[in-house]
């Protein structure tokens, strides 16, 4: 046996060294995202405070200081970071996908390893902004006590498959038609912005409608969260079940089309 | 060990379907630099990118057992954000090997000095290309994948990576993709000619390169 045998890393689980890459990739892009500019992390506080700033202050023009019973910044706090968390994953997975990336020439990173690793980006920055936004809501005398912690994540981690299904399918169908990724842009980042309980609970949408809205399972995963952090607040119209059945189907979905269309790759 | 089993690969749809690479299975030796001549068009660099995993085989397998580089002197997997001395750390540790030494020997094999420690994307084209050459180099690894000219930077770096090539070679295999004669036969013991989807081995690089002319007579002549 000669020495490059000896050498081969033969030993070595193919789950260790995806373990190993899928780290690499997290410094990599943790660095790369935020460690090239000035600010950095601070980057990524912006968009959120921006946004929530808006809406508090419409609040406050309609002489409104609480949603469902929710001070108006918690409520805000509680509903954009959790939804930009979901479209941050679903577009990143997106970019992931579509397209060629020169880290594949690196022969053990596989593109799953590349999804996989912002996914757990996303999630890591999300939270930590979560994290921050709260503490300064609590620092400027917007008390609160997290009700059910467990359920809390439960209805995050929701979100987050929600996000990675529907960035599978899309990237995937962008491999072969590229106009889904423009299409989904436009017809898919308003609307769900509008339709997901961003700046309303759901007992407030007219009953008629009600029914149809709270097909968007974004809405659901939304309204979980608040109702699952506050004790104030109680929402009877969310349905664990169908939003895992509907996270885990895309997913499977997404997966599925993906190995078929890869092929299709030029 | 790094060897294709069954790999086949079409591009095109309908009538414009082209097989690149017709049901092809083959171990790449140990310690023996293996050369693989082709036309323009033949498939080499399909080749190379299923090879390294850059893009997957319609049907049929690729076992890389062995650690196998990235296409040498290849720069696009570097992030430009990243200082020298970073992606010099990722690539050290998405192979599992220690990064201190990785980056000391990139130091030494790259001359960058104190550029080692900016941004890629400060750098110029002809020290992006040092850079990605001496971090190849800085990693030992069983395989190197070569596609086209090895060749960087000004003669006396030239010669010092041809240097570093040499001794590589005694313990370690290259697959070297070139259509240039005077490269395959300078860096390689043995060669394999890409044509018509499939792959020809000859020991004897003389007979590889009868076939080969044999193939570029015939296009020309088609």
């Amino acid at each position: 046996m000669n020495t490059s045998v000896s050498r081969q890393s033969a030993t070595e689980s193919a789950f260790l060294i995806q373990c190993r890459v899928v780290h690499a990739l997290v410094m990599r892009d943790v660095k790369s995202r935020y460690g090239g500019r000035r600010l950095g992390f601070l980057w990524a506080l912006i968009e959120p405070l921006m946004m929530i700033g808006v809406f508090i202050g419409l609040f406050h023009l309609m002489g409104r200081t609480s949603q469902g019973g929710i001070p108006a910044p918690l409520f805000f706090v509680a509903a954009f970071t959790p939804f930009f968390m979901f479209r941050d994953i679903f577009s990143n997975v997106m970019m992931c996908i579509k397209g060629d990336n020169p880290l594949l020439m690196f022969p053990q990173v596989a593109r799953t390893d590349i999804i996989l690793s912002s996914v757990i980006v996303d999630i890591l920055v999300s939270l930590a902004v979560f994290f921050l936004l709260l503490l300064g809501c609590a620092i400027l005398g917007f008390e609160f006590t997290i009700d059910r912690p467990l359920e809390t994540l439960l209805a995050l981690g929701l979100l987050i498959g929600l996000g990675v299904g529907l960035g599978l399918i899309l990237g995937a169908l962008t491999i072969r038609y590229e106009f889904v990724s423009s299409v989904s842009q436009a017809f898919l980042g308003r609307p769900l912005f509008l339709a997901s309980g961003l700046f309303f609970t759901v007992d407030v949408i007219p009953a008629q409608a009600r029914d149809y809205l709270l097909l968007n399972p974004v809405l659901q995963g939304v309204e979980a969260v608040r109702s699952a952090m506050f004790t104030q607040f109680e929402s009877r119209y969310v349905d664990y079940s169908f939003v895992l059945l509907f996270a885990v189907v895309m997913i499977a979905f997404g997966l599925m089309l993906m190995n078929f269309f890869e092929r299709q790759r030029h | 060990m790094i060897s294709l089993q069954h790999v086949s690969k079409t591009y095109g749809v309908g009538a414009q379907q082209h097989r690149v690479l017709d049901d092809i299975s083959f171990s790449f030796p140990y310690l023996k630099s293996v050369g693989i001549l082709g036309a323009n068009g033949a498939g080499k660099s399909t080749l190379i990118r299923i090879i390294g995993g850059a893009e997957k085989p319609d049907t049929g397998r690729v076992v890389r057992t062995s650690r196998l580089s990235w296409p040498m002197g290849f720069a696009g997997g570097f992030q430009r954000t990243m200082t020298g001395r970073e992606n010099a750390r990722f690539v050290a540790r998405i192979y599992g090997a220690d990064f201190r030494s990785v980056e000391s020997k990139a130091i030494e094999f790259s001359e960058l000095g104190h550029y080692f420690d900016r941004p890629l994307g400060s750098y110029s084209a002809g020290m992006r290309a040092r850079f990605a050459m001496a971090v190849s180099y800085a990693l030992d690894f069983d395989y190197y994948l070569i596609d086209e000219a090895l060749e960087t930077g000004d003669a006396r770096l030239r010669e010092k990576f041809r240097q570093i090539f040499k001794e590589r070679r005694q313990t370690s295999s290259v697959i070297l993709v070139s259509h240039n004669e005077q490269t395959i036969r300078r860096n390689c013991d043995c060669a394999a000619v890409l044509t018509g989807g499939k792959l020809h081995y000859f020991d004897d690089i003389d007979d590889a390169f009868l076939l080969y002319r044999r193939v570029l007579l015939g296009s020309a002549a088609a």
